[in-house]
């Protein structure tokens, strides 16, 4: 076998003796740049191949949309943002600003109707319908849709501004990467998510956005259909219920725990399961797994209120239905301690939840490895003492209860700003 | 196509290599003394465009090294159209162009054409034909001092190695350096014994101002250096 040395030594004769002319000679710093530009020029080229690739199918798609003029436009992306979008509905009807509700879904007769002078306008789902939005002309738009000008969400040139508006109380650490960065204006939910973007915005040296205190518009709904917390649930004969609503993707409870935990809670409780809706479309496997489930009740009715109201108590991972439970309807969650998925932007801060700390009293959290002592922590949170929970939720959420006229008396600021 | 970019490039630029070449010539008439006179000059005139070269390689790579690690982590968790719009959307936050490597290299692409126009106008020079220098029988062929190999072009690559080492403490650049150095060891070894003395000198300058750099650098107290940074990033 010919060694190492001998093989490249052979190899650099061969060259040798069938050599051609070159052209010129460069020192290590010229070549170093060289290659600096060379590898410019393939990256170039790739990212123009594929840009074009991208930007023909969207012109497909885009091919004789109908371009819509309105003063303010609010975006539904599902009709689960229904519940958000109400409030601010209405008190933009109160004030008397013009508005377009754009759905991408049919409101059918099962839906609230609009309040009077809101124009509604359904649009295609997925592409045709974002395609539809990247060539609207209105002075501003409101979505709860994240990444503008990211991935198919694109800006239209014809919008002044674009607002971005929460559905639920969250921060940035869970959230798919560049979900802010491009929206002009943030409506934050809470002074940690305000805190999260402006620490984005100093990492990645983006201008500073206007973020406005607003709150969680689908509180005020929910706070209006929730039952006094000192209803009760059951019978002092029957076992205490355990609602069991987690989010959906790798950091569902079902993706790290599986679903026999369940058994073993129903024990001890009266197990209803929630499984989030966009499991149905994403998980499939696992969704039919969770309906055909023995001894616990499964829950796929449209809001979550009749469940939330039934429950004594909440499991849950990172889903916002935790917050409404301890916050509206100030009963006891236990949730699955997750860390921030590899690539979100919760990468950026660390992998440390404020909401998680600042709350933990009242929304506990609970490592895998400990699921075994779950049905005793469950137990001992119906005891716990909650006199101090307002006080806790009033720091974290802004406009508790009144967030949907905030919501509207900002966009009506904004809209004036833009005349 | 050819004689064009030779009407255009060598021929204005040969005029001024001739100038410099006969003046030095006069003081040194030598051809082989001369050649490495001429280049010495050569390189102190392209100091300056090699400096701001290094400037702007600098601050590119400040940027391409940012722009990387948040690249690097979008790869690790997402592929295909996700990887390829959020790797856009990192690009678009920090302003890096994969394009302006190209476009705002000037200084660069004037520092090749000197060098590939200096090639062509050694390799044709009548002075060389006939000329001895230093135990080589003729400057306008192959040395052959080996036992019939050549020595210059392992003399020339040598030197260039060593200035690799000189330019960046990096591995990767190093590497890429070395490769280099093999590539035009092959293309120059039947080159012109004239044309591989003047390379030689070139790398031996190279490796002297690389050292000089290094070992300068440290010396120059922190406040100094800092207020250089900012003047060079002001350009």
């Amino acid at each position: 076998m010919v060694n190492a040395p001998r093989r490249v030594a052979f190899v650099f004769i061969a060259l040798s003796l069938c050599s051609s002319p070159c052209h010129a000679y460069i020192d290590p710093g010229t070549g170093s740049a060289l290659v600096y530009v060379v590898t410019g020029v393939v990256v170039s080229f790739f990212f123009a191949a594929r840009a074009l690739y991208h930007r023909s199918i969207e012109l497909i798609v885009g091919l004789g949309t109908k371009k819509h003029t309105c003063h303010l436009a609010i975006h539904s992306e599902d009709p689960r943002y229904e519940i958000t979008f109400l409030p601010i509905l209405r008190g933009l009807a109160v004030l008397g600003v013009e508005t377009t509700y754009f759905t991408m879904y049919e409101r059918t007769q099962d839906f609230e109707p609009l309040p009077s002078g809101i124009a509604h306008i359904a649009i295609e789902p997925g592409m045709v319908g974002y395609s539809y939005l990247s060539h609207l002309r209105a002075r501003v738009l409101a979505t709860t849709t994240p990444q503008l000008d990211v991935m198919t969400f694109r800006r239209s040139k014809a919008v002044a501004h674009y607002v971005h508006l929460q559905h639920a109380l969250g921060e940035a650490l869970y959230v798919r990467p560049y979900s802010y960065d491009f929206f002009d204006s943030i409506f934050c939910c809470g002074e940690t998510l305000r805190t999260n973007i402006r620490k984005i915005e100093f990492v990645r040296k983006l201008p500073y956005k206007n973020l406005y205190e607003i709150g969680v518009p689908h509180y005020d709904e929910l706070l209006a259909l929730s039952p006094s917390p000192e209803l009760p649930t059951h019978l002092p004969t029957e076992r205490p219920v355990v609602l069991v609503a987690p989010s959906w993707g790798p950091l569902s409870i079902f993706e790290t725990l599986g679903t026999s935990f369940l058994e073993t809670l129903t024990d001890s409780f009266r197990v209803v399961v929630r499984p989030h809706p966009q499991m149905r479309h994403s998980q499939p496997v696992l969704y039919q797994e969770i309906l055909g489930l023995d001894k616990v009740e499964v829950d796929i009715s449209k809001t979550p209120m009749p469940a939330m109201a039934k429950a004594d108590v909440l499991l849950s991972d990172i889903s916002g239905i935790m917050h409404e439970f301890a916050f509206i309807l100030e009963k006891p969650v236990v949730f699955l301690r997750q860390s921030p998925a590899s690539g979100m932007d919760g990468q950026l801060f660390g992998g440390l939840s404020t909401l998680q700390s600042k709350s933990s009293k009242f929304l506990v959290p609970i490592a895998a490895e400990e699921i075994g002592s779950l049905a005793d922590r469950l137990a001992e949170l119906l005891e716990q003492d909650r006199s101090e929970l307002a006080k806790v939720r009033d720091g974290l959420v802004y406009n508790f209860g009144q967030a949907g006229e905030a919501a509207a008396r900002q966009l009506s600021e904004i809209l004036a700003d833009h005349d | 196509m050819t004689s064009l970019l030779e009407t255009i490039f060598l021929l204005p630029l040969s005029v001024i290599y001739d100038w410099i070449f006969r003046h030095i010539l006069v003081l040194i008439p030598e051809p082989g003394s001369a050649l490495i006179a001429f280049s010495c000059v050569l390189n102190l005139l392209l100091l300056p465009l090699y400096f701001q070269m290094e400037i702007n390689g600098r601050k590119s790579l400040a940027l391409r090294r940012i722009v990387d690690d948040e690249v690097a982590r979008i790869k690790a968790t997402y592929s295909g159209r996700e990887r390829y719009f959020y790797t856009r959307a990192v690009h678009r936050t920090f302003g890096y162009k994969p394009i302006s490597a190209v476009l705002s290299s000037g200084d660069l692409y004037l520092q090749i054409l000197v060098f590939a126009t200096v090639y062509h106008y050694i390799s044709k020079m009548p002075a060389l034909v006939g000329s001895s220098y230093l135990g080589i029988p003729d400057l306008s062929r192959p040395d052959e001092l080996l036992f019939g190999a050549n020595f210059l072009p392992f003399l020339m690559t040598v030197f260039n190695m060593a200035s690799a080492l000189a330019y960046d403490a990096d591995r990767s650049k190093r590497r890429q350096a070395f490769i280099l150095a093999a590539v035009f060891l092959v293309l120059l070894y039947n080159s012109p014994s004239g044309l591989l003395l003047y390379w030689t000198s070139n790398n031996l300058f190279s490796l002297v101002r690389n050292l000089t750099e290094s070992k300068l650098t440290p010396r120059i107290p922190p406040r100094w250096r800092a207020r250089i940074q900012e003047v060079a990033n002001q350009r």
